[in-house]
Order: structure tokens, then C-alpha cells, then sequence
């Protein structure tokens, strides 16, 4: 029904229709007057967990912010970071005042996008929370939010009625925060012997990032490269990794699976020779964040020499986690050895001094 | 600028050290005042690819060494490693360094890996300079020096839209220092790093998307022995890490952490400052036919210290590591167990639980017959904290089974080698979420032959090898093949040239996908009695039938090894 057929149809028929329509155009008005400021508002992915990120949005969001009116606007921005499960708030202290505004010009649009005073409404002095002991404590000693479901909004008001004059439920997004684990190298082990027998078909296998891994889908990138010798295994990881040095003998980007097998096309790693291995986790959606970027610890695993001699004995792993991933106590099996039979005298002397 | 830098580094350590050897003549060697010895390696290498992009570089040259040059009494062992790997756009990749020592007097300068403790300095690269001293009863240790330098994008990298992008990175310096009592079986030390970004070393234009750091750590580091073989050895370490040094600082600290209280005198409390504790003790008995740890290990969420590279985080763990070696050596089995959770604090919205099992036999009853068998069990179960649909129960295992069978069979004429592989890997998701892998079953066999001709010094190989992967609901990818290879040894056997095929047939989701061709050519010439010379090239064919696995491909490689040991 078209908009003029259905007033002259309300109008003719009786007044509790008119009253209703009243109603309407009252509320709408009445909206009008509270939305004058339109915000939106866009965090950048992945989404971190360090409070950090949220007390200075600065390069991390995007905050478009358009003046609705006919009128020049006098404007500050406030927020809060809300946990949905949990109920659990950081916002913008109520009596928060920044020295400076923003002024936009009728229908005038900005946007913010770099570090500013404007996007520091979350400071940790502007702030208050619901947030108690142990959880503050604890947030604030590892200087991180929980893992969860959050609410992030921006509202906007008169900077000198400080009148909300954007809309109460407007200017939010939602995001996962995740403190999902790198992923940990679970074969080779630490200080491993691969038998050279066994150094074409390599089992790689790792385990996934652990936490909440929600509208994430992790993929992995495999690196083994050969250490240098005197080299750091770190480093020749990092040469690899980050700046396609050392010639890695795998690097597979956006493996789906936590295993992979060393194939006879790929290239061979060298008798006697010292490896290190890193597995990366990423999100093929870009929305997790992983510790260290997703970067696993290091794995250094030795390929024996001779294709045909005796397996070395392989060190047993001690310890799972830690510096350099593993280590080895005094528990390795004896050298295995050639022994030679000699028969004869032995003479020996020592000289007076 | 390495050149320069290193020979200064040679002229500032003979000075430095002169006035070492002059306090002890009596114990210099006179008639031989300057010793080298050690090792060095060259090694050139060509590669091309027909059909791939480039695995490695076309050509890449590495040099590296350790030689020790010992003057009056006074050892200066050195360590360098240059390659064209190195790149002006990234930390550098060639190193060189010196730590030259006389009786308890060690001297660090260059690029070195220095360990004050696991949880403060821990081994990262540093360049700088450093001294160790280790005077009877006393341990004390200094480094001062450059821990990554400054990287950014230039006007090069951005013109060519192609170019490698670096993440830019701030020049980071640091200091440590360690302070202890006693010797190598009973110690107590106590460490500190300061480490800081300078702010000014990176662009402008970076520095809103770079956060400054600043680290401040102090570690404890003790061991004692107990009846000579009990071992109680603990590390703690404290890190106060600033994410942020730019992050405002808290006005009204007493509503803040309370650490804060007594250190923000110290460490400007912000809202970026993590406050972290970590901590390892063992308690071991090792005994020459027995022995075990027992190892307790805690680590905070995310701590880190800017002297230690990357370990696991947000951990507890309980674990014990017994080890024998019965019937004279000829019997060795080494295990490890322990179970570990994470979610020390509860912000996690879930609790991982794993428990880690392994265990190692080693039986070489005769010269003859050796078997080593080696097992190991990852066990990941993960139980939400809280009501939360993001948090299902998810349950994990990972088996690994490896048999390594070994005969040898040898008399004056000929020496006979068989070598079994067996690796069996399983990864099962009993209880899955939507992030789970799916079930993934693994086999890698492999057997080799070889026999050796004594007199003649000629020898052949044969060899078998199959590896096939199963993932549930995806099919299956793998291959088996034959390798062959004989060897010969010319010139009053001085020269040994071997030469080895391999042919494997590649198959995926039960369907042939080609096969891979390796051909190598090996040459190994000993120049004179301490110089070697290797030569090695290699020839890979690819051929595939299904391109969305693998491409089909040839590459070349040629390789020359020239060692040195003096």
C-alpha cells in the first residue's frame, strides 16, 4: 500500500489511528534527535588480546564518524570493550573529558585511522570497569583480555552538553579474542637421529593451536632448513622464515593437515648434516590471533651419515616443553663401536719429569 | 664494513689480552709463542629448476670456520660465517665473533650466544662485547651489545611492487649482567637484562604500527650436588615487559596490580606492562647404570624475555625421565612421562590437558644384530572453563612407533650392511571440534642393502622404501620405489666415487600421479692429509600427472665441499 493511500485511509477512519501515527512520527523524531552523529566502526584483524590494542585503537581501527545535521558539531568519542559470556565490561569513565574535540561540519565526514588524541578513550586512566579481583588482577599483570566474545562500540557526544549524540546501540563491532597457543612439533623430537635409511620419508607432525579457535580456520606453513655450522638454529629459521634465505629444503605454505611427509621430489637433506624445524600456524581467515605470531618453538634433528650403517641411538625426550624445546639428561645408550682384537706385548715408559 | 670490523676486533683482543699472558710467563710456551689449529669449509652450490620456480638460489657461496689462534698462552678462538645470504634489508645472516679466555679471564666480542640463565640472558644472538670472569669460588658476567637491528622498507623495495616486504623492526640493545658464588656442580647465580628499542632507529612513518619494547628480567639460577650423584638444579625468572613503552602510565597506581606498588619506582606501571614468573626445578639421580629426573616446571602466560628466543608459555608440567643401561651397555632404555596443563589464570575459555610418553630401546647384543625401538604418545584433551559454544571438548592423540632393525656381516674380504625402517604415525581426534584435523594414519618402510668389496674397494646398494599417508574423508597420497648404487675407490684408494639412482613411482588417492627420478654423482679427493675436496651433483625428474599435487619438474644441483682442518 502506498504511504499516501494508507493516510488518507487511517485519517478517514477513526482517531485511534491518528493517535498511533502521532506516536510514530513522535518516536521518529525523537530518534532523529539522538542519532545526529552516525559512527562506523572497523577493527582491523587479527584481533589481539593485548589491552593495549584497545586503550589506543589508533592504527588498528577505522572510525568513520558523519555528522547527520544541518549543524556544526562539537564532538568526543567514548567507548567500552564488552565481554558477551561473561558480562564483563572496560568502558569510558563517566567522567571522562578530553581537552581537545572533534568539529564536524554539517554533513561533514571523518575518519580516523592513525594514532590520535581522539582515539585514546580507552586509556587505562579514562577508564572504569566491573572487572574484579583475581580476573583484574591477573588481566592487568599479563596486561591481556580473556579469551571470548567481545563487543567494541564507540559512541559519540556534545562536547559541551555531553549529550549522546550518537545511537546508544550504534557504532559496534564484534570479534573473537583467542589466546590459542603455537602449534608444538611433536615428531622429529629435539636433538633427534633420523636414520639415513629413513631420510627420504621424513614424518613431520605437530600439534594444533590450542584455544578458542572460533570463525578461524588454522593452516600451516613447514619450514626445515639446514644449520649453518657455528650457526644459531633460530636464526637459520628466522633467515628462512621471514626472508627466504638459506635455502630451506621444505617450506610448504598452507598445509590444511598437522602432518607431513618428506615426498621423493622434495629436495634431500644432507648426510650428517643438522636441521631445524618450525611449524607457523595461521588463520586462512585472518580473524585469530596466535602467540608468537603462531610460530612454533624449534626442533633441531640430525640426519645420520651413512645410509647402510648402524642407526644412532636416539635421545629420548625429557622434557615437552621449554628453552629449545627439549632436552636430553645423562641417559645416552652407550656408543656402538667396531672392536678390534690385538695380541702382543705393550710397552710403555714415562718420562723422569 | 665486516672486513674492518672484524680485523679491529683481531687488534683489539691481542691488545686487550697482552696484559693477560704477561701476569704467568712461566706457564707460556716459548718456542711455539703463536698455535692456530681448526677448521674451515667452503662451499659453492648451483642450482636451476625447469618447470618450478626456484627451490634454492641459483648460486650460493658460504664460508665458514672455527680457528683458534692461541698467542703466548692466550686462546682467541674464533667463529665466522659469511654467505650470500646476507641481505641489508633483514637481520644479518653472516656472523662473526671471538671469545678469547686465558685461565678464568673469557672476553666476548662480536656476534655471540651467551647463556646467564634460561629465563633471562638465554642464548640470543647478541653483537657486542662481553666479559666472563671465574675466579675460584666467584662466577660474573657482562655483555652489553646489539640484539636485532633496525630493518624498514625503502624506496627500492617499494618501487618494485615484487620485492621482498620486511617487517620493519627497531634497533634493540641490551645489557646483562650475572652475579654468583661457586662452581660447575654447585652454583647459585642471580642475572638482569635490560633490553630496549631505540625509538629513533626506525622511520617516522613506521613507528605508529611498531610498538617501542622494553624488557627488564632478573633470573635465579642454583644447583647443587648432593652425595656426587644427585643433582637439584632450579631457574626462576621474573620479566617485567613493557609491550609498549608509549603507553600511557597509570596515575593512580595503588588501584592497580600490586606489584606495581613497590617496583613503580622502577618500571613505569602501564597499561602494556606484563608482570610474568617462570620457573624449573629437577631433581635427578644419575648413576652410571641408573638414573632418572624428576622434572616440575611452570611458565606465566606469555612470558618472554628479550635475551631468550620463543619457548611454550601458559604451561604447567610434571614430568619424569628414568633412563638404564644393563647387560654392560649392550641393553639401553631411556623414557620420559609427564602430563602438563595450560590456562594458568583462567582466561582461556577452555583447559588443555596433555600427557607426553616415550620411550626408547636400544639392544645391540653382538657387533652382529642391533635393534632400536623408540615409541612416543602425544595426548591432548582440552575441557571448556566455561559455558560457551566457542569452548567444545576436544580431544587429540598422536602415536609414533619406530623399529629399527640393523644386521652387519663382515670378514677380511667383504663387509655386509642391512638396515629395516619402520615408522608407523597415527593422529586420532577421538572428540572433534569443527578446528580438528581428521584422522590421519602414517607408514614409512624402507630396507637397504650393501656390500663392500675389501681388496678392490668397491662396493653396491640396493634399497627398497614405501611412505604412504591416509587422511579420513580425504584419500591418501605416497610412494614406493628402488634405489641402487655402487661405489669405487681409485688412485691407492684415495679417491672414492659413488654414484646412486632412485626411482619411485608416486601415487595420490589411490590413483598414479608420475614419478620421481634421482640420479647422484658423488667424488670425495683428499688433496693432502688435512685438506678434502667434495664434489656432488644431482639430477630430479619429476613427472606428474596430477598438477594440484605436485608439478612436474627437472632440477639440477652441483655442489663443491672444500674442507680444511689445521
Amino acid at each position: 500500500m502506498k504511504i499516501s493511500a494508507y493516510l488518507s485511509n487511517c485519517f478517514s477512519k477513526n482517531k485511534q489511528c491518528i493517535i498511533t501515527l502521532a506516536l510514530v512520527v513522535f518516536s521518529y523524531q525523537h530518534a532523529s534527535a539522538q542519532a545526529q552523529v552516525n559512527i562506523a566502526f572497523v577493527l582491523k584483524p587479527p584481533y589481539s588480546s593485548y589491552l593495549k590494542d584497545y586503550a589506543n585503537l589508533g592504527d588498528k581501527s577505522i572510525i568513520t564518524v558523519t555528522n547527520l545535521t544541518a549543524t556544526v558539531k562539537q564532538l568526543y568519542l567514548k567507548g567500552s570493550v564488552t565481554n558477551v559470556s561473561e558480562g564483563l565490561y572496560v568502558r569510558t569513565g563517566a567522567n571522562y573529558h578530553p581537552s581537545g574535540y572533534i568539529t564536524l561540519q554539517p554533513h561533514q565526514t571523518q575518519v580516523f585511522t592513525s594514532s590520535s588524541n581522539v582515539t585514546r578513550f580507552l586509556d587505562a586512566n579514562n577508564t572504569e570497569t566491573n572487572i574484579v579481583n583475581p580476573d583484574k588482577r591477573n588481566m592487568l599483570r599479563l596486561a591481556q583480555l580473556p579469551e571470548g566474545i567481545y563487543h567494541v562500540c564507540i559512541q559519540a557526544y556534545d562536547f559541551y552538553s555531553n549529550a549522546l549524540l550518537s545511537d546508544q546501540n550504534g557504532g559496534c563491532t564484534t570479534i573473537n579474542i583467542t589466546l590459542a597457543s603455537a602449534p608444538f612439533i611433536t615428531n622429529p623430537h629435539n636433538a633427534q637421529t633420523i636414520p639415513a635409511a629413513g631420510a627420504n620419508s621424513i614424518v613431520y607432525t605437530w600439534t594444533p593451536p590450542i584455544g578458542n579457535l572460533s570463525g578461524g580456520r588454522p593452516v600451516y606453513d613447514l619450514v626445515v632448513v639446514k644449520v649453518m655450522p657455528g650457526q644459531n638454529s633460530n636464526e637459520a629459521i628466522n633467515a628462512a622464515r621471514d626472508y627466504n634465505a638459506n635455502n630451506p629444503i621444505i617450506y610448504k605454505k598452507g598445509l590444511a593437515t598437522q602432518t607431513y611427509i618428506s615426498q621423493p621430489y622434495d629436495l634431500k637433506p644432507e648426510p650428517g648434516a643438522t636441521y631445524a624445524m618450525q611449524v607457523i600456524a595461521k588463520d586462512a581467515n585472518n580473524t585469530l590471533s596466535f602467540k608468537n605470531d603462531g610460530k612454533s618453538e624449534i626442533v633441531v634433528f640430525t640426519c645420520d651419515t651413512n645410509k647402510t650403517s648402524p642407526p644412532a641411538p636416539t635421545k629420548t625426550r625429557v622434557s615437552t616443553p621449554g628453552a629449545g624445546s627439549s632436552f636430553t639428561g645423562k641417559n645416552q645408550p652407550y656408543l656402538q663401536l667396531e672392536s678390534y682384537t690385538f695380541k702382543g706385548k705393550l710397552v710403555w715408559g714415562y718420562k723422569k719429569n | 664494513m665486516g672486513l674492518k670490523t672484524l680485523l679491529l676486533t683481531i687488534v683489539l683482543v691481542i691488545l686487550s689480552m697482552s696484559c693477560c699472558y704477561a701476569q704467568d710467563m712461566g706457564q707460556v710456551d716459548v718456542k711455539h709463542p703463536i698455535k692456530i689449529n681448526g677448521s674451515l669449509n667452503l662451499q659453492l652450490q648451483s642450482y636451476s629448476a625447469v618447470g618450478i620456480p626456484d627451490r634454492e638460489q641459483a648460486f650460493t657461496w658460504m664460508i665458514n670456520g672455527s680457528p683458534t689462534i692461541t698467542i703466548l698462552g692466550v686462546a682467541l678462538p674464533f667463529n665466522f660465517l659469511f654467505s650470500n645470504f646476507n641481505n641489508r634489508y633483514y637481520q644479518p645472516f653472516n656472523q662473526f665473533g671471538v671469545s678469547p679466555y686465558y685461565k678464568w679471564v673469557k672476553i666476548h666480542l662480536g656476534y655471540r650466544n651467551v647463556q646467564f640463565s634460561p629465563f633471562t640472558l638465554a642464548g640470543y644472538r647478541m653483537l657486542g662485547v662481553g666479559i666472563e670472569l671465574t675466579p675460584k669460588g666467584f662466577r660474573f658476567g657482562f655483555m652489553y651489545g646489539q640484539l636485532n637491528r633496525s630493518t624498514t622498507i625503502d624506496s627500492l623495495q617499494n618501487a618494485n611492487p615484487l620485492a621482498f616486504r620486511t617487517q620493519p623492526t627497531y634497533s634493540r640493545m641490551a645489557y646483562a649482567v650475572k652475579v654468583g658464588v661457586g662452581n660447575e656442580k654447585n652454583y647459585i647465580d642471580l642475572s638482569f637484562l635490560k633490553g630496549w628499542d631505540q625509538v629513533n632507529s626506525l622511520s617516522a612513518q613506521f613507528q605508529d604500527s611498531v610498538a617501542p619494547q622494553e624488557n627488564k628480567v632478573v633470573g635465579l639460577s642454583l644447583q647443587k650436588t648432593f652425595l656426587k650423584r644427585i643433582v637439584w638444579k632450579t631457574d626462576l625468572g621474573f620479566s617485567i615487559y613493557t609491550l609498549d613503552t608509549r603507553a600511557t602510565q597509570y596515575t593512580d597506581v595503588a588501584n592497580t596490580f600490586f606489584t606495581e606498588k613497590f617496583i613503580s619506582d622502577l618500571v613505569k606501571p602501564t597499561i602494556a606492562t606484563q608482570y610474568l614468573l617462570a620457573g624449573e626445578t629437577r631433581l635427578g639421580y644419575h648413576g652410571n647404570r641408573l638414573g632418572a629426573d624428576l622434572i616440575y616446571r611452570r611458565v606465566d602466560p606469555d612470558y618472554k624475555s628479550m635475551g631468550a628466543y620463543f619457548f611454550q608459555t601458559d604451561i604447567e608440567q610434571y614430568s619424569i625421565a628414568p633412563y638404564a643401561h644393563l647387560d654392560s651397555g649392550k641393553l639401553s632404555i631411556s623414557g620420559n612421562g609427564g602430563i602438563q596443563r595450560d590456562n594458568l589464570y583462567n582466561l582461556k575459555t577452555a583447559t588443555s590437558q596433555n600427557i607426553i610418553a616415550s620411550i626408547n630401546i636400544s639392544f645391540n647384543p653382538s657387533s652382529k644384530f642391533g635393534v632400536n625401538a623408540n615409541y612416543s604418545n602425544y595426548g591432548i584433551t582440552q575441557n571448556p572453563t566455561r559455558i560457551s559454544s566457542q569452548s567444545d571438548l576436544f580431544k587429540q592423540v598422536s602415536d609414533n612407533y619406530t623399529l629399527t632393525p640393523y644386521f652387519n656381516f663382515s670378514n677380511q674380504h667383504s663387509v655386509n650392511n642391512i638396515v629395516f625402517v619402520a615408522c608407523y604415525e597415527q593422529l586420532t581426534a577421538p572428540t572433534a571440534n569443527i578446528n580438528s584435523s581428521p584422522n590421519q594414519n602414517t607408514m614409512v618402510g624402507s630396507f637397504s642393502y650393501s656390500h663392500t668389496w675389501l681388496p678392490k674397494g668397491i662396493s653396491g646398494n640396493l634399497s627398497l622404501n614405501y611412505n604412504n599417508t591416509t587422511i579420513t574423508g580425504q584419500g591418501d597420497i605416497g610412494s614406493y620405489g628402488v634405489g641402487i648404487g655402487t661405489g669405487a675407490a681409485f688412485f691407492k684408494k684415495k679417491v672414492n666415487v659413488n654414484l646412486n639412482a632412485t626411482y619411485n613411482s608416486n601415487y595420490f588417492n589411490s590413483t598414479g600421479n608420475g614419478y620421481t627420478l634421482l640420479t647422484a654423482l658423488s667424488c670425495t679427493i683428499p688433496i693432502t692429509q688435512k685438506q678434502s675436496l667434495q664434489l656432488y651433483g644431482s639430477y630430479l625428474d619429476n613427472n606428474s600427472l596430477n598438477t594440484t599435487v605436485v608439478q612436474t619438474f627437472s632440477e639440477y644441483t652441483f655442489r663443491i665441499n672444500y674442507g680444511f682442518t689445521f
